[in-house]
């Protein structure tokens, strides 16, 4: 059976190549997944993990943490938060062990996304505290927003996150889908469940909004002498899913229209 | 199993077929002296028409490609040593010559005698090709050692995947030219000739009496009327080297000029933003094969 059977253009990418390209992303702009306050970025000593990026970002300066803004809490130490894996499993699952909570084995047509994320917070010594009560700092401090107490060093903690999706079309546009998201061994539960709420959240209204791709206006120059049009194939007993998630790959079925 | 994998299928491959075609533009003009004798044409065309059959043994197939020639006009230059006439003293005086028979000279221009054929709707052209698809690595020679992927892109030295048709088979038709030029060919010289005379009819008469010899040693030269299509389409294939011009242009643009699919390596996957560097991604085993039904292209991700 042919790739092209039922559509003009058929493509592909499977599991291990995509991770392939998350691995790249990560070396190649750090400042995407790694976050601390202008103390922590400024001090390699004070982040949790070591961050691993290309020649080119040294040699071109790019920054490897981007700067966050301290936590609008009173007395607000540094902090950083590093996301240091990233990991995506499409069905049948094979290199993700889900946990229980999403409900293994991965249902079809559906991927698996885990991350390990390590963050910590500045602890101010005890003199520095003592200092700043005896001078009468604190309150002074409140009224200052964007202070931070500084810190030796952070306390860092990391955490496992998972993720189980899907994609989807309207027909207009191709886009991910969260269906739920678990953060491992957390306790006690209420802090699991307001942290996994706001990360779902954050995930669907924030970041997944922004991977959606109009796909009817992907329009590409062919060598400057036509433009080529491409469209989805509408879902039919032939292909029942498109795009697919099957086989360990994401596949997709396109039809092209090529005009001068 | 590759990670990446594009399939396009006979059709498509159609589609964008007639996109490369219709997009082929190809215009020349030139002249080759042979001594006294030159020749010279100007040509633009353009293709038509023509199959794209994908082939189980990884080729594809153009077949009955139409080459039209929007301008096909040749042209035939004959140097003649210059001849002059009159001149001659016809009322003689002690002081010299009071009246002379006016001095006309012919054949002064090189060349002298230049008949224009406009061919363009009587030659014919076709055709056909088999290619399979090759695979280039390109790295630019004058690419430093352990220059990153940025310092290459930045100096414009970016390595490139490329994939190329490899010619197999090829068969164009050399220009047919129907041998109704004759006539066509005939009355041109004629022009020509005529253009070059001055005076009224009655001295242009009297030249060309003169001149008969030479007007014969043309026509002669030209084989009119005898299989003048043949030695037309031989002057222009053969001796003009016009035929070796197309099918190289021809196989150039299907083949060498235009890559069917060219991108750089490591491929960007994240435009420079905000300052920062892009992000690029190395391509490993790309590799296209061609069956009988599409045609599919392969590569893995880079380590």
């Amino acid at each position: 059976m042919a790739l092209t059977d039922n559509c003009d253009l058929y493509g592909s990418i499977g599991e291990k190549g995509l991770n392939l390209v998350g691995r790249h992303v990560m070396r190649q702009r750090p400042s995407l997944f790694n976050y601390g306050t202008a103390g922590v970025a400024a001090n390699r000593s004070l982040w949790c993990r070591a961050i691993d990026a290309t020649r080119d970002v040294t040699e071109f300066a790019d920054p490897l943490m981007s700067i966050a803004p301290p936590l609008p809490v009173p007395g607000t130490s540094e902090y950083c938060v590093q996301i240091v894996a990233v990991e995506i499993d499409f069905h049948p699952g094979n290199t993700i062990a889900i946990p229980p909570e999403l409900g293994p084995p991965l249902p079809a047509q559906h991927f698996a996304g885990g991350a390990r994320v390590c963050a910590g917070i500045g602890c101010p010594s005890e003199m520095l505290v003592d200092r700043l009560a005896a001078a009468g700092r604190g309150p002074k401090e409140r009224e200052r927003p964007g202070m931070t107490i500084p810190a030796a060093e952070l306390d860092c903690f990391c955490l496992e996150l998972f993720v189980l999706g899907h994609v989807e079309t309207d027909g207009a546009r191709l886009s991910a889908a969260l269906d739920r998201l678990e953060i491992v061994e957390i306790t006690p539960e209420g802090l699991e469940h307001g942290l996994e709420c706001y990360l779902e959240t954050l995930i669907r209204l924030a970041i997944l909004p922004q991977l959606r791709v109009a796909v009817p206006t992907l329009a590409l120059d062919l060598l400057d002498l036509a433009t080529v049009t491409i469209s989805p194939v509408s879902p039919s007993a032939a292909v029942p899913n498109n795009p697919a998630i099957e086989d360990d790959e994401l596949r997709g079925f396109l039809d092209v229209a090529v005009a001068p | 199993m590759s990670e990446i994998t594009v399939a396009a299928s006979e059709d498509a491959v159609k589609e964008l077929f007639v996109a490369m075609r219709d997009g082929f533009r190809f215009d020349k003009r030139d002249r080759v002296d042979f001594g006294p004798f030159s020749a010279g044409y100007d040509v633009a065309l353009r293709l038509e028409d023509g199959e794209v059959d994908l082939r189980s043994d990884n080729s594809i197939a153009i077949e009955e490609l139409d080459v039209k020639w929007d301008t096909l006009k040749a042209w035939l230059g004959f140097d003649i040593r210059e001849i002059c006439f009159g001149g001659w003293c016809i009322l003689p005086t002690p002081f010299g010559c009071a009246v002379r028979v006016p001095r006309v000279c012919v054949f002064s221009r090189d060349p002298d005698i230049k008949p224009e054929l406009d061919l363009s709707g009587i030659a014919t052209s076709e055709v056909s090709v088999t290619a399979s698809p090759e695979t280039r690595y390109f790295v630019d020679p004058s690419r430093p050692p352990g220059m990153t992927p940025i310092q290459a892109e930045m100096a414009g030295m970016s390595n490139r995947w490329q994939v190329f048709l490899d010619p197999g088979d090829v068969d164009l038709d050399p220009i047919d030219i129907a041998d109704t030029v004759g006539d066509l060919l005939e009355r041109a010289v004629s022009e020509s000739i005529d253009a070059l005379l001055p005076g009224p009819d009655w001295f242009r008469d009297a030249i060309l009496a003169i001149l008969g010899p030479i007007i014969d040693l043309i026509r002669r030269l030209l084989s009119i009327p005898d299989e003048i299509g043949d030695w037309l389409s031989d002057l222009l294939n053969a001796r003009l080297g016009l035929f070796n011009l197309i099918f190289g242009a021809i196989l150039d643009y299907f083949a060498e000029q235009s890559a069917i699919v060219d991108f750089e390596d490591p491929f960007p996957i994240l435009p420079a933003a905000g300052g920062l560097i892009p992000v690029k991604v190395p391509i490993t085993d790309f590799a296209v094969r061609v069956s009988d039904v599409e045609m599919v292209v392969e590569a893995d991700v880079g380590s």
